[in-house]
């Protein structure tokens, strides 16, 4: 996005007008002080909406100043944590405090629920697992160079199998497995590749060799049911159906170039 | 009428140029305005007369005293209230208390800090005024010595269906010691002890000399600013120092920390130095900076990138924010990349269009970053948490009875994954009751590369006198790939948080979780005093 469209519709919303709040938002026709109480002032209608412990502060905590003017000018407060409290993380965890923490303590009582609005929910396995597991020790990889790859944290896990010989050096290992468990093997994600949990392939295959993957040591090397398995590929069939389709040829990499989500009109 | 103040001050100075050098007199007046725009000046005066309803005090406009100044009122060093002037005359002034008037007793010391502006000129001040000496004026706050911080103890008990469990009591530290006299200056510690073990790390620890508003600010030990957000914390020292009002230059130097102690690694030098300028008026406030950063290991150039910040508000309706990294790479290491390259991007906008509405929108993007030297890699500079990239979209709504209501979408995409990642949550919050019931209602859904599921959670609070307690279940149900619903994952928790007194907060937090195949108990034990 260009800055300079940025900066220019910042310029021209200058128009907008401050508005000041009315006196008796927060003062009583009797006297300036005390404050009304309950203040008809609602709070929840600013960008800072209170909750937790920021409604048992004084008002004077966050809109501060040397004068009374400076301290009515309420929208000068900063809503930013950090405007206010000092992180003790040195904004290694970044500046948004509420992933962890709320404005009812600093003390991270129930964390997991955090982690839940991450685009890392931990389920399964990893919801059983202590926290450095994945975070380092001391929590030095609360974010830094720790990702959702899985081969991020299973690395040693990644080496020792491709060393069996038994297993391929594919870092995609979410096609294959969940994370509940390695094994029994999940290919939920085969519909990314070609759909077969959905669509025109649903239920019509009963194992990965049977139909398809010929060749169980090269999942690579597939059959779009031009081995003989799928009555509706033969050859002659297929031929006539694709005789006004130029560069065709019967072969399933082909079938797969122009099919990839398994329908027949693609 | 500040001017007035300024201009007591200078006439004093008028009556030395007279017995010595003008040159050196005219000198010393520019340092005295000079100084006027820095320093807060301290007026100090007597509680006279206390009524009902009003306070009395000895300070007035001679004194630099202006209706709506709010005085300290103290007693042996500790402050006692504020009181606000409501009428003044040349010597008195009538204030009235913020806080009950009883407190306040005859001879009570009242303070004004005020900070004078350096625009002030004789030609200001009336003449009969200008003769009149000055009310005692000292730079002398109240307080020489405060300390801050808290002692917090955390225990907690893991209990997996595997009768695997895994307990743990942590204590931490955290400490801060201000001294305010001649200088400010400010200490800050924090650090932890894993228990049984007994062993207390210091995780941090800084000292500030000054203000960031002052002239010169110093920061040493472990420093963070962020003007220089991406290179992270430093083993070092931060000096900034105001050019004009609305100027600042700040320059860094320092080593990579160590995480989890205060020790760090000479070999990893970082230096860096931003310039940062600021503009407040009534309806456009803004500031930014730019700031050129390096890092070098082994005499050799590790990453050096700029960056640039910009945050503005345009009355109370608009605010926007501007963050953008850009790497140089010398080496072409990189070798898709070119000389300068825009490593990572922030926009974010946000917009009340109604006292009841916000919108938000952010836009972040950014692209991995590999140390030339150390080959660390970072995924990003400044985002630091892979999981907010993308484009986040929110829509909230807020009303004193019936409640708020936030809706928030965000889109991610990435070179080298088959989908985009798509997280939409809608929240509900309602106000608290009468019988200071307060309900909460969420509800998610997320579909990237690893899962897709949905995620529902119901919670009612209750507040009470010096605390509350709470209690939630959540529902998630989720597959892998394109399915969803194959698992199920049910949570109950419950939990009070107490404020013994205001110096001890207790919480206890219990929480049950059970899965298709595993099931997890968690109890948390926590306890924060407040030094």
């Amino acid at each position: 996005m260009s800055y300079t469209a940025i900066i220019l519709m910042f310029l021209l919303a200058q128009q907008s007008q401050l508005t000041d709040l009315p006196c008796s938002s927060c003062h009583t026709s009797d006297n300036w002080t005390p404050l009304a109480s309950p203040l008809p002032f609602n709070h929840d209608q600013t960008l800072f909406p209170l909750r937790g412990r920021h409604t048992k502060a004084a008002c004077i905590q966050c809109h501060g100043g040397t004068t009374v003017t400076e301290r009515h000018r309420f929208s000068a407060a900063e809503t930013e944590c950090n405007s206010c409290h000092m992180d003790i993380h040195y904004s290694d965890f970044g500046e948004d405090c509420q992933r962890c923490h709320d404005t009812e303590s600093w003390v991270m009582d129930n964390w997991w629920r955090k982690h839940d609005l991450t685009l890392f929910p931990l389920t399964g396995a990893h919801r059983l697992l202590p926290c450095g597991d994945c975070h380092g020790a001391q929590f030095s990889r609360i974010t830094g160079n720790l990702t959702t790859d899985c081969y991020d944290c299973h690395t040693q896990t990644l080496a020792e199998v491709i060393s069996t010989g038994d297993h391929t050096e594919n870092t995609d290992c979410i096609f294959c497995h969940n994370t509940r468990a390695w094994s029994p093997v999940d290919m939920s994600h085969h519909d990314y590749l070609f759909p077969i949990y959905s669509g025109n392939h649903k239920g019509t295959w009963t194992s990965c060799e049977a139909e398809c993957h010929i060749d169980p040591n090269d999942y690579s090397n597939f059959s779009c049911g031009l081995n003989g398995v799928c009555h509706e590929h033969n050859e002659s069939q297929t031929n006539s159906e694709h005789d006004d389709v130029g560069n065709y040829v019967y072969e399933s990499q082909a079938c797969f170039n122009c099919h990839s989500s398994g329908g027949g009109g693609d | 009428m500040r001017a007035r103040l300024v201009l007591t001050v200078i006439h004093q100075e008028v009556e030395v140029i007279k017995n010595s050098n003008i040159i050196w007199g005219f000198l010393f007046l520019f340092i005295c305005a000079a100084r006027g725009d820095t320093e807060p000046v301290t007026i100090r005066g007597r509680i006279t007369y206390v009524t009902v309803d009003q306070i009395y005090t000895d300070l007035g406009s001679n004194a630099g005293v202006e209706i709506g100044d709010t005085l300290h009122v103290l007693r042996r060093q500790e402050e006692i209230g504020l009181i606000v002037v409501t009428n003044i005359a040349r010597k008195s002034s009538v204030c009235s208390p913020l806080v009950p008037t009883d407190v306040f007793q005859l001879g009570d010391l009242v303070i004004l800090e005020k900070i004078l502006p350096s625009s002030a000129s004789t030609e200001d001040v009336p003449e009969t005024e200008q003769e009149k000496p000055a009310t005692e004026i000292k730079i002398k706050p109240p307080r020489q010595i405060t300390q801050s911080g808290n002692l917090t103890y955390r225990s907690t008990l893991s209990k997996f269906s595997s009768n695997r469990s895994d307990i743990r009591h942590i204590g931490t530290l955290q400490y801060g010691l201000t001294i305010t006299r001649p200088i400010q200056i400010r200490v800050r510690i924090y650090g932890r002890t894993i228990l049984p073990q007994n062993r207390f790390t210091f995780y941090q620890a800084r000292v500030s000399v000054g203000e960031r508003s002052n002239r010169l600010y110093l920061l040493a030990g472990r420093v963070f600013t962020a003007e220089m957000a991406g290179l992270g914390a430093t083993d070092g020292f931060l000096l900034r120092t105001r050019m004009t009002s609305n100027t600042s230059i700040g320059i860094l130097g320092g080593f990579q920390p160590e995480p989890g102690s205060l020790a760090f690694d000479t070999n990893i030098k970082k230096v860096g130095g931003y310039l940062h300028y600021q503009q407040k008026g009534k309806i456009l406030q803004w500031e930014g900076s730019i700031a050129g950063v390096g890092q070098y290991a082994a005499n050799k150039v590790d990453r050096e990138f700029i960056y640039l910040r910009l945050l503005g508000r345009i009355g109370k309706r608009l605010r926007l924010a501007l963050n953008q990294t850009i790497d140089l790479d010398r080496k072409d290491i990189l070798s898709s990349r070119g000389l300068f390259e825009s490593t990572s991007n922030q926009i974010s906008l946000r917009y009340n269009p109604y006292k009841t509405i916000v919108l938000s929108t952010r836009y972040s993007s950014r692209r991995q970053v590999i140390h030339q030297v150390t080959q660390r890699v970072l995924p990003d500079s400044l985002f630091r948490d892979e999981l907010r990239a993308g484009w986040y979209n929110s829509i909230l709504f807020s009303h004193r009875r019936i409640g708020t209501f936030q809706l928030g979408l965000n889109i991610r995409g990435r070179e080298s994954s088959l989908t985009e990642s798509l997280m939409a949550v809608f929240q509900y919050h309602s106000s608290p009751t009468a019988k200071r019931y307060s309900y909460t209602f969420q509800t998610s859904y997320l579909d990237n590369l690893i899962l897709r599921g949905i995620r529902g959670l119901v919670g009612v609070n209750r507040d009470f006198k010096m605390g509350s307690v709470y209690s939630e279940y959540e529902y998630y149900s989720y597959g892998f790939g394109k399915q969803i619903g194959k698992y199920t994952q049910h949570t109950i928790t419950t939990g009070l948080f107490w404020r013994v007194y205001s110096k001890l907060q207790v919480s206890v937090n219990g929480e049950y979780s059970l899965d298709a195949d595993a099931n997890l108990f968690y109890l948390f034990l926590g306890a924060t005093y407040r030094l």
